[in-house]
């Protein structure tokens, strides 16, 4: 781990549950608080994460279980990074119907659109994770 | 967070007015409001004035998409009343804002209900 990511790494675990959605904007906005990140990509940052702590929620809510989410967040080399993990198997759960699809599809097209770089590794024994990183300009 | 609700039936179509954040905790509220003042009325139009609403979702969006479906099953339209720059950007990217007909206030929504 790079210096810069040890001293800027904050991470926090809410369960997947929806009502904790806004607890994770309201990291975003914390965070990004201590950093020159203009308001906008703020705005872009919180809509991309929240969309996939949703994914993780909505995989919790099919598996009928309330699995964890861990959320890291720091800057190294002039990104800020986002790290969404879950342990959610989706495996032995409900299907996702025509509905759950839609949205997935949009919200995963908005984290594509509004961040610069995303990697999914996704596990349907173990869970996902999702990282996510936007440049911004550090001064 | 609970989203707040105000509705009005008005000659021709019913006014439903949202302020909140839409997300996935609280979109079926949403869903349900629409189809709970759509029963209430003979007004097949809906103009739904989500000016106050100041964060939305793929949730939110998905919600939308249904509701919309609905009413032009039933012989309606639905009219947004938008003004976020936020989410008028989230429409964009999705494709949504092709889809949707979008007025920026109720007059302007009323116009496009004419024609």
């Amino acid at each position: 781990m790079s210096d810069q990511k040890k001293d800027t790494l904050v991470e926090i675990n809410i369960p997947g549950n929806p009502e904790f959605l806004r607890v994770v904007r309201l990291l975003v906005s914390g965070y990004a608080s201590n950093h020159p990140i203009p308001l906008d990509e703020v705005e872009d940052i919180k809509v991309a994460v929240s969309e996939a702590c949703n994914n993780a929620i909505q995989k919790s809510e099919r598996a009928g279980y309330s699995g964890s989410i861990k959320i890291s967040c720091w800057l190294e080399d002039s990104f800020v990074f986002f790290k969404i993990e879950d342990n959610i198997s989706e495996t032995g759960g409900e299907e996702p119907d025509e509905t759950d699809d839609i949205e997935r599809g949009l919200g995963f097209l908005l984290i594509q659109t509004l961040m610069d770089e995303v990697d999914v590794d996704s596990d349907p024994d173990t869970g996902t994770r999702i990282l996510m990183k936007k440049k911004i300009d550090v001064a | 967070m609970n989203l707040s609700f105000q509705y009005k039936n008005e000659d021709g179509y019913m006014l439903l007015t949202v302020k909140g954040e839409i997300d996935l905790y609280n979109a079926k509220q949403l869903k349900e409001k629409v189809g709970y003042v759509t029963e209430d009325t003979d007004a097949a139009n809906l103009v739904l004035d989500i000016r106050n609403v100041k964060y939305i979702d793929s949730t939110g969006l998905g919600i939308l998409i249904g509701i919309k479906r609905r009413i032009a099953e039933g012989g309606g339209r639905l009219i947004l009343v938008l003004t976020s720059e936020r989410i008028i950007k989230l429409f964009s990217i999705t494709g949504l804002s092709n889809i949707f007909t979008i007025a920026e206030n109720k007059e302007a929504a009323l116009k496009k209900l004419e024609q």
